[in-house]
C-alpha cells in the first residue's frame, strides 16, 4: 500500500502528463489564434497607377548612386528610357571611371545594387570595360560578396548558389554585350575554364546570343564547351516575345536528342497516411 | 499566451535597393495588404513576435520582407494565357496557407536554421502539432544572396509545394548531387498549354504523357515568369534579379538538364 507521499507524487506525475497531453492537443487542434483564414478570400485591390516613380536622374560622376536607384526603379515598361540616359553620358570618360571604381568597392553587400552596376556598364559598352570585366569575373568569390548571417559564412548555400556565381554571370553577360572581338573571344574563354558552371553556362549564351544564334558561333560554343556541357549551347529563351510554339519545338527537339534527359517517374512516399485515402496515380 | 520562443534568432537587419524597390511600389506601408497576408499566410505563430511583426511596414525586418515577396506573388504576373506558365491564382493558391486543392493547412514561422545551409524547410510529417513552413535568416539578412523579394517569393512557393508533395503522396525530400552534395530535384519538362491556368495542382504519372512538379522546378517556374510575364510597372532590379536566380538554379538544382534558359543576355 502506498504511503501518502507517494500518493501525492503520483497524483502529480498523472497531473504532468495530463498537462503535457492537453498541450501537445491543443497545439494539434489550434489552428490559428486568429479567425479562420482567410477572411477575405481575394487580396485587397492594387492601383498601379498610384507607384510613384522617382524623378529622372542624370548619370554623372557625382550621381552614380542616385541612377542606380532610378535604374532599379525604372518599370520594365520604360526601360528605354533607361538605355537613353546612358547613351547620354557614353563619351563621359569621368563616368566611366566611376562606374568602374563602384563596381570594385567589394565585398558587395547588395546584389542587386551590382546586378544593376553591371548591367549599366554593360549597356554603356566602352570598349575599355573589358579589363575591369574580366578582372571581375576572375576574382575570388570571397572577395566580391560575403554573407555574414547568424550561420556560417556558407550560411546560403541550401540553394548551392554562390552569391558571387550570380554576378560574375551577369558580369560575363556584360562582357559579351561589348561585342569586341577581345570580349568575345574571352568570353568563350571563360565558357570554357571557369571554375563556376553558372559562369560556363551564362558565358556560352551570352557568346551565341551576341553573333545572333548564327550556325558558325553555336559550332564555336560546342567546341570551347565542356564535354558534358556542349548540349547546352544554342539552348531557347524563354522571353516576353518569345514565339511560343518555336520555343516549345526546341525544347521537345532537346529531349528527342538527349533522352537520357528526361526524368524518372516520381517517387511515391514510402508511409503515407492521408485524410482522403489512397487517389489514383493519374489526377489529369 | 504563450511566449516567444526561447531560441534567438537574429537576422542581420537591413534592406536592400530591391527590398525597398518592391515596397514602394505600394507606398512603403498599405496596411490592408499586411493585414491579409497575415491572415492569408498564417504569419501568425509567435516566432514573427521579434521579427517586425510590430512593425510590419519596416522591411529591414523579416515580417515587412515576407509581405514584399507575398506581394509579388499576388499582384506581379501579368497572367498571359499563352506564355506563362502558370497563372497567379496557381501560384497564390499554393503558397498560400489555406486547406486548398494543393494542401492541407500550414502556418509559417521564422525559425533558427537547422544547419550553415538552408533557406527554408517545409515540415509536413509532424506528430501531434501543425504542419509549417520555417524560414530560415538566409532569406531575409542583409548581405544573403537569398535575401532577395523576387527569391523569397519564389521559395514561399517552393516551400508549399513540399506540402503539395505530402497531400498528394510523394517523397517530399530532395535529391542530393554532386560533390558537395547540395539539394536538387528532377525537372519534369511540360508545355505551358500542359497546365491550363487553374490546373497546377494536376499531375499525370504515367512515363507516356507525364505531367509533374518538383519544388525547384517551382521555383524557377515563378522565377521565370516574374523575369519574363511580369507587369508593365514591375521595375528593372526585380525581373533582373528573378532572371539571375532563375538561371542560376536551372543550372545547379536540377539532376537532369533543362532545355532552355530565361531571358536574353543583354543589359536592359
Amino acid at each position: 500500500m502506498s504511503s501518502w507521499p507517494f500518493l501525492v507524487l503520483e497524483a502529480l506525475l498523472l497531473l504532468a502528463v495530463g498537462a503535457v497531453a492537453g498541450y501537445l492537443l491543443r497545439l494539434r487542434s489550434r489552428e490559428s489564434f486568429v479567425p479562420p483564414m482567410p477572411i477575405e478570400s481575394h487580396p485587397p485591390p492594387f492601383d498601379p497607377s498610384t507607384i510613384k516613380r522617382l524623378p529622372p536622374v542624370k548619370l554623372e560622376p557625382g550621381t552614380i548612386e542616385s541612377f542606380v536607384l532610378w535604374v532599379a526603379g525604372t518599370p520594365m515598361s520604360k526601360v528605354q528610357e533607361v538605355r537613353d540616359a546612358i547613351a547620354d553620358a557614353r563619351a563621359d570618360d569621368k563616368v566611366a571611371g566611376k562606374l568602374i571604381a563602384t563596381l570594385f568597392e567589394l565585398p558587395a553587400t547588395d546584389i542587386g545594387r551590382h546586378q544593376m552596376l553591371l548591367s549599366i556598364i554593360g549597356e554603356m559598352a566602352r570598349p575599355e570595360f573589358f579589363e575591369p570585366l574580366v578582372r571581375f569575373i576572375e576574382l575570388p568569390d570571397d572577395d566580391i560578396m560575403c554573407y555574414v548571417g547568424d550561420a556560417p559564412p556558407c550560411g546560403v548555400c541550401t540553394t548551392q548558389i554562390i552569391p558571387a556565381a550570380l554576378l560574375k554571370g551577369r558580369a560575363v553577360e556584360m562582357l559579351a554585350h561589348l561585342r569586341t572581338t577581345e570580349a568575345l573571344e574571352a568570353v568563350l574563354g571563360f565558357a570554357s575554364k571557369h571554375e563556376s558552371r553558372v559562369v560556363r553556362l551564362a558565358a556560352l549564351d551570352a557568346y551565341t546570343y551576341n553573333h545572333d544564334d548564327n550556325p558558325e558561333s553555336l559550332a564555336r560554343a560546342a567546341a570551347a564547351a565542356r564535354p558534358e556541357e556542349a548540349k547546352f549551347v544554342g539552348l531557347p529563351r524563354r522571353t516576353r516575345d518569345m514565339d511560343p510554339e518555336k520555343f516549345e519545338a526546341s525544347v521537345d527537339a532537346f529531349y528527342k536528342r538527349y533522352p537520357e534527359e528526361l526524368p524518372p517517374a516520381p517517387q511515391m512516399a514510402r508511409q503515407h497516411a492521408h485524410r482522403h485515402g489512397p487517389r489514383s496515380r493519374t489526377q489529369r | 499566451m504563450l511566449p516567444p520562443p526561447s531560441f534567438p534568432v537574429r537576422c542581420v537587419e537591413g534592406a536592400n535597393i530591391e527590398e525597398t524597390t518592391v515596397n514602394n511600389l505600394y507606398g512603403g506601408c498599405w496596411r490592408d495588404l499586411y493585414i491579409w497576408a497575415w491572415q492569408a499566410y498564417d504569419l501568425t505563430d509567435y516566432s514573427w513576435n521579434t521579427q517586425g511583426l510590430h512593425d510590419a511596414c519596416n522591411v529591414k525586418l523579416p515580417f515587412g520582407k515576407t509581405i514584399n515577396a507575398i506581394f509579388l506573388i499576388n499582384y506581379a504576373l501579368t497572367d498571359n494565357l499563352a506564355l506563362q506558365w502558370h497563372s497567379t491564382e496557381d501560384y497564390v493558391s499554393s503558397s498560400r496557407a489555406a486547406d486548398n486543392r494543393f494542401h492541407d493547412p500550414f502556418y509559417i514561422r521564422v525559425a533558427p536554421a537547422e544547419d550553415s545551409v538552408s533557406e527554408a524547410s517545409a515540415k509536413t510529417r509532424v506528430f501531434l502539432a501543425r504542419k509549417r513552413t520555417n524560414l530560415f535568416c538566409a532569406l531575409f539578412s542583409l548581405g544573403s544572396v537569398a535575401d532577395s523579394a523576387s527569391n523569397r517569393a519564389s521559395t514561399l512557393v517552393h516551400e508549399s509545394w513540399h506540402h503539395w508533395q505530402f497531400e498528394h503522396g510523394f517523397e517530399t525530400s530532395h535529391l542530393k548531387i554532386g560533390s558537395d552534395s547540395h539539394d536538387a530535384d528532377w525537372f519534369y519538362p511540360h508545355r505551358v498549354s500542359d497546365f491550363d491556368f487553374g490546373q497546377l495542382d494536376r499531375y499525370d504519372t504515367n512515363p507516356n504523357h507525364m505531367l509533374f512538379h518538383s519544388p525547384y522546378q517551382m521555383s524557377v517556374e515563378f522565377c521565370a515568369d516574374l523575369a519574363e510575364m511580369s507587369k508593365p510597372w514591375v521595375t528593372v532590379v526585380i525581373t533582373t534579379a528573378a532572371r539571375d536566380m532563375g538561371n542560376a538554379r536551372l543550372r545547379t538544382q536540377f539532376k537532369n538538364a533543362v532545355a532552355y534558359r530565361i531571358g536574353n543576355p543583354r543589359p536592359f
